[in-house]
């Protein structure tokens, strides 16, 4: 079997991972911040630790701002339905993942107004749109760190800049490059950092973050939920301090303690050398599907500016049937379709049909990418 | 009779982040439940203490 679905989730996990939340269990088996004996303070030592990994990790700051969610989604519903008021503009790119779409579309139903600067065909944002998009109505600008459907990296600092300029806040999706690409939120100027444990940061499904940048004044911003938090018990409010205020009910210490397992390996490999080995991957799959002459390829194709996502269609060929075929006579695991990205989709010239959609990940090799070529030729001469 | 300190905190993340940081100044420190007495110090009851003893 050759998994060429790690945009999706990465897989397998990695032994460290597996190992530390099996310990999690084991040995830091309380609830944390509930009770006040050793498995709950255990727990609660993990929970923070990971804090501190994830404020140093992006270089975010307080490791107070740092929120456990159970995905990047949730992380994004957290900022865009405690933040936006009717009447309010935010600003998006026509490349974003429903994630950011519809919340937007229930909130534009309330009376948000919703503006989205549409990008190139291969993914790509001109800057001059996104400023000439900003007015005095502007509240948050939303950008993905790179697409789910192509890879196309979009220039976050560059973003920061003008929404700073205009007293804009920035919420950034990074569920896509989280763990591969370098992310430094105080350098950049990011506001809102959401991203997901379980796609290049190698943790569990399950668990997710969302940073929160010192600029923002989190008074401004209503807790999705609501609900216990083992601090102030004797309030029936919700408490206004960080964490607390965003993180009611039992938080996922297993999948915390996962995740925390997968930044440590990320940081003893090292982001550059992860990164360069997805390139790699990246030139060689462009090089081998520009090969083929019934072939379309999307996005920038350019390592550079891509994650290891890569997008294709072949003439007169579906897609769902080229997926089929990769899985049940290859064992060839791609994801096809929409990829939950309509918006892009509509940008890049691919929907409704969609794409069949590649992704390496850490685990892969460079034999596997060979033999993957080597199958879609088959299959779309067939 | 041994003396000691307690710090109130409002969540259990400062507690530990107080004990991460008083263990490297080469404090004894020691998480606990929060005592009754303390409990209902102000509108703000905190979730747990860290006792220290030099």
């Amino acid at each position: 079997m050759i998994y060429l679905d790690n945009a999706a989730t990465s897989w397998p996990k990695l032994p460290e991972v597996l190992k530390a939340m099996v310990d999690a269990l084991e040995r830091a088996g309380g609830n944390p911040g509930r009770s006040g004996h050793r498995l709950s303070i255990k727990a609660a030592r993990v929970m923070y630790d990971t804090r501190e990994d994830l404020a140093r990790f992006f270089n975010s700051g307080d490791p107070m701002r740092v929120i456990f969610t159970s995905s990047a989604t949730h992380s994004i519903n957290i900022v865009l339905k405690g933040l936006l008021k009717p009447g309010d503009r935010v600003i998006v790119s026509s490349m974003e993942h429903n994630a950011v779409m519809r919340p937007l579309r229930g909130l534009e139903e309330r009376g948000l107004i919703v503006d989205v600067v549409p990008c190139a065909s291969d993914g790509s944002i001109d800057l001059n749109d996104i400023t000439g998009a900003v007015d005095s109505t502007t509240r948050l600008l939303v950008i993905v760190h790179a697409s789910n459907v192509v890879g196309t990296i979009l220039p976050v600092a560059e973003v920061a800049s003008i929404a700073h300029k205009a007293g804009v806040l920035l919420l950034v999706d990074a569920a896509q490059t989280a763990g591969v690409l370098p992310i430094d939120m105080k350098a950049f100027g990011i506001d809102f950092l959401a991203f997901t444990g379980h796609k290049c940061m190698q943790g569990p499904p399950g668990i997710g973050g969302l940073i929160i940048g010192d600029r923002v004044d989190t008074s401004q911003i209503e807790p999705l939920v609501q609900g216990g938090t083992g601090s102030q018990s004797e309030l029936e409010e919700q408490p206004e301090h960080l964490p607390d205020k965003f993180e009611s009910g039992t938080p996922n210490i297993v999948g915390i303690a996962g995740l925390r397992a997968g930044i440590n390996w990320i940081m003893d490999r090292g982001i550059e050398t992860i990164r360069a080995q997805e390139k790699k991957f990246i030139n060689a799959l462009i090089d081998g599907l520009s090969d083929m002459s019934d072939i379309k390829l999307y996005g920038a194709h350019d390592p550079e500016r891509a994650v290891a996502i890569v997008s294709f269609t072949a003439m007169g060929k579906h897609v769902s049937e080229i997926g089929l075929k990769l899985d049940e006579d290859y064992g060839i695991l791609t994801r096809v379709g929409l990829h939950c990205a309509p918006a892009a989709h509509k940008t890049i010239g691919t929907f409704p049909e969609g794409t069949v959609r590649l992704a390496p990940g850490i685990l892969t090799t460079s034999d596997e990418i060979k033999k993957v070529l080597r199958a879609i030729k088959k299959v779309i001469s067939s | 009779m041994k003396e000691y300190g307690v710090i109130l905190f409002f969540t259990t993340s400062s507690a530990i982040r107080a004990e991460k940081l008083l263990a490297k100044e080469g404090y004894t420190i020691k998480l606990i439940p929060t005592p009754r007495q303390f409990s209902s110090v102000e509108a703000n009851r905190p979730v747990s203490v860290a006792e220290m003893r030099q």
